[in-house]
């Protein structure tokens, strides 16, 4: 099964489709190129989904999950997130990430979308550049067919780009993998030939009345990032702290909610502030639609990071506080040199001050406001 | 006058002197919020409730969105609301140049075709294109040096034949055109320009080291401005350029043909609709409409049959990029002639050079996409992927000027922060150094 999550309604829905692919046979013979993050990532989002099945602005519907585990024997990988509601399998097994499945699942997903409905798409994988520089994310039987070695990927650009010509009211589309430029792939004037799922035509594409939201957690022709322990990879975890709360802006009567605007501008600076990752790169693989809206969030919270100028200084300081002069005062009470915090997005000002032992050195205070999306604080002498 | 006592009179003030789009909500439900636009320099007025709202203000010439809490209250009139801290540091990430670098060497490897002709110097220098632009491209990367002081120097050329190989030259008539410094800051009012020519312009500002920013340069009949301002960087002082259409309505079209408002743009206060009215204006304007309609799920007007309905001036790709849009959605399906007539005017296009508008890069790249994957003719299939690789190729050495379209040129000879004479018409020339730039030499 790859449906994990069914609940049909006549109203508008949320479906989603959450590809982890980090088992690659034909890419490497050893394994080497398998990556642990990847589904790690794909379960993380699904299990976002589910918690929040509610707060979508159009409740979740549907998803559907392909995972290619390397930790587990192919074929016999698991959703493992426990127990899930309207789960329509027998059991916790799902389907691998190969092109057979991709468009036996896209199919379902697609099938389901009426007008109004929201569409959820992620994947984290390898990811090439194809010869036209859009962004192809490969799958798990990459390469494992020699007369077309690379037509086992999806061009994630191309879907972004293709999945409006749905008539949904908002098309979200996600990508956590590299854009490396691979000559064979490149130099071909057909690319990697990846199957579409959804081929409008040119008189379907002038049909659309909404874009997608789509971003890539790589630029053309570089790398994306994981750890090596097993958690999600870097922009996974910065989009996950983007949705969860802190790519948020005031609507009313909604309340604080989650918009493409946000999430596409956003992630670099909540990956700096919540992360501790200064370098995280992002890319938006279409033209946006300036606020459709994902969910609503009742109570977020926005991270705050404080470094000094020079950074090993930090651990030197008797005292780091934020005040807000009315009696909310944050104090950094670890050894890290980054410290890190979050607060209410009530647009309080904080004043930020460091004491050294001796008042040597000595940093100015820097104010900050408690605006969304994240807080930057560096403490200069 | 106001008869409820509750509802004031507010003046907002953006932080630049640029039209911003500012949307105030409400922070209880019974506050009614407001969506404004701005006059030229960044000031709205409307009225509110006392009580807290949340501004957002969006500046429409880069689509930087800041976000203030403001609380209004009676015993003011006016009630002045001044946005930002003052001072306020120019944000590094404005500059998008050093992030790019290791992307534009990936490409300069791995590219089989040429990326793209260079207009200037290829006829002069050799009459072997492909050898040329291969050696190139391929050639040595450039070095990230960081310098102290930089030479720089911005210019001004005309396309004398129409965006064939080799047209552009220095652009002489310059009468009226009086670039000035303001702090860190050159502008350049190109409203002001006495002698408008029917051909293309394109601003080019170089510096010592760094490849060259280019742009071409649309002539609304409201004026527009180039503002180019000192930023620092890891690699040294730099310059951004950012372009300003000083008329709020054309700017708020603009930013709405990178990214569609909810609900369109006649319903944010201060947004003058009827200029749609007066079509043929210049050809930039209407195309800058016709870009934001499309995007917003419309159909674009145009003056006129066919691509390029302005027989004042000469043509540009964007026009032809909107038309090939346009025969698209005036058929009820798709056929072979309605791809082949697609595809000829996109190929039209290109041959144009590049665009004016971001937004029109986009579109050319979708409609190829769509007719590479969903054609029923093979070769139809295989010039459009080959055309969409053209296109994406010329793109990606794009830098980020708002809706504008602007681009780097890698040619090596250009990087010395002067730039050729007989190709470059200097507006200003001068050094920058960490904390000011030095003009040197401007025209009077």
């Amino acid at each position: 099964m790859t449906t994990i999550y069914l609940r049909l309604a006549n109203a508008p829905q949320t479906h989603a489709f959450i590809i982890g692919c980090g088992r690659f046979p034909s890419l490497s013979a050893n394994g080497s190129a398998d990556r642990l993050a990847t589904t790690a990532g794909a379960r993380a989002i699904v299990r976002f989904l589910l918690d929040r099945a509610d707060r979508l602005i159009a409740p979740l519907g549907s998803i559907e999950v392909l995972l290619s585990d390397p930790a587990l024997v192919a074929g016999q990988d698991t959703l493992s997130l426990g127990i899930v509601d309207h789960d329509p399998r027998v059991d916790d097994v799902v389907q691998p990430a190969n092109e057979a499945n991709y468009h036996t699942a896209g199919d379902r997903w697609i099938g389901r979308c009426r007008p109004g409905d929201h569409m959820f798409f992620y994947i984290a994988s390898h990811g090439v550049t194809d010869s036209d520089t859009t962004a192809v994310a490969v799958l798990e039987d990459i390469r494992s067919i020699n007369h077309r070695p690379w037509a086992q990927s999806i061009n994630i650009t191309q879907l972004a780009s293709a999945l409006p010509t749905l008539q949904a009211d908002g098309c979200w589309v996600f990508l956590d993998a590299c854009q490396e430029v691979i000559p064979a792939i490149f130099q071909q004037i057909n690319g990697a030939q990846s199957p579409a799922l959804i081929t409008p035509d040119i008189t379907a594409l002038t049909r659309r009345r909404t874009s997608s939201v789509s971003l890539a957690g790589s630029r053309l022709g570089t790398s994306a990032w994981a750890p090596t322990d097993g958690a999600p990879p870097f922009f996974t975890q910065a989009l996950i702290e983007g949705l969860s709360g802190a790519s948020v802006e005031f609507s009313n009567p909604d309340g604080w909610v989650v918009t493409g605007q946000q999430i596409l501008f956003t992630l670099g600076r909540i990956a700096n502030a919540a992360l501790n990752n200064t370098d995280l790169q992002t890319e938006s693989l279409t033209q946006f639609n300036r606020d459709v809206k994902l969910l609503r969030v009742p109570h977020p919270q926005i991270p705050v990071v404080v470094r000094t100028a020079v950074e090993s200084h930090m651990i030197a300081a008797v005292s780091v506080t934020a005040n807000d002069g009315n009696g909310r005062i944050f104090t950094k009470n670890d050894a890290e040199m980054a410290w890190r915090f979050r607060v209410d997005p009530d647009l309080t000002r904080y004043t930020t001050s460091a004491q050294f032992p001796g008042g040597n050195p000595s940093y100015q205070d820097q104010v900050f406001t408690a605006a969304p999306p994240a807080q930057i604080v560096e403490l200069v002498e | 006058m106001i008869d409820d006592p509750d509802v004031h009179n507010v003046r907002i003030v953006g932080l630049a002197h640029v039209p911003y789009h500012f949307r105030l909500i409400g922070m209880k439900r019974e506050l009614s919020g407001a969506d404004l636009l701005s006059n030229k320099d960044g000031v709205a007025e409307t009225q509110l409730q006392a009580g807290t709202f949340l501004c957002y203000a969006e500046d429409l010439t880069t689509g930087a969105l800041t976000t203030t809490k403001i609380d209004i209250v009676g015993g003011l009139d006016p009630f002045i609301v001044e946005l930002g801290e003052k001072p306020r540091r120019t944000p590094v990430t404005s500059n998008f140049r050093p992030s790019r670098i290791q992307a534009y060497e990936s490409f300069r490897t791995a590219s089989a075709v040429p990326i793209d002709i260079d207009e200037d110097l290829v006829p002069v220098v050799s009459p072997n294109l492909a050898e040329y632009a291969a050696k190139q491209f391929s050639s040595a990367t450039t070095p990230l040096t960081s310098r102290l002081e930089k030479r720089f120097s911005i210019g001004l050329s005309i396309d004398l034949t129409s965006a064939r190989r080799g047209g552009w030259r220095a652009f002489q008539r310059v009468e009226g055109l009086h670039p000035r410094k303001d702090g860190n800051q050159i502008i350049i009012d190109f409203g002001s320009l006495a002698f408008r020519p029917k051909e293309r312009l394109r601003l080019s500002v170089g510096i010592e080291g760094d490849q060259v920013w280019q742009v071409n340069v649309p002539l609304f009949e409201t004026g527009l401005n180039a503002e180019i301002a000192l930023v620092k960087s890891g690699f040294g002082p730099e310059l951004a350029l950012r372009l300003v259409a000083p008329d709020p309505s054309l700017s708020l079209v603009l930013a709405g043909s990178s990214g569609s408002y909810p609900g369109g743009l006649e319903r944010i206060s201060g947004f003058q609709s009827d200029r749609r009215g007066k079509l043929d204006a210049d050809p930039w304007t209407d195309l800058s409409w016709a870009l934001a309609d499309i995007r917003a799920g419309a159909v674009p007007r145009l003056p006129g049959e066919g691509p390029w309905p302005w027989n004042k001036h000469d043509p540009i790709s964007d026009g032809y990029v909107v038309w090939a849009w346009m025969i698209a959605a005036s058929a009820d399906k798709t056929s072979l002639s309605l791809d082949q007539r697609c595809l000829n005017t996109l190929v039209q296009a290109r041959k144009l050079g590049r665009p004016y508008f971001s937004a029109t890069s986009e579109l050319a790249a979708e409609m190829l996409e769509a007719l590479a994957l969903s054609s029923i003719d093979s070769a139809i299939r295989a010039n459009a992927k080959y055309e969409a690789a053209i296109w994406s190729r010329r793109g990606k050495t794009k830098l980020k000027t708002g809706p504008f379209y602007a681009w780097e040129r890698p040619e090596r000879n250009l990087q010395a922060g002067k730039l050729p004479t007989g190709n470059y018409r200097t507006l200003a020339s001068g050094r920058l150094r960490s904390d000011t730039l030095d003009l040197e030499k401007v025209l009077e």
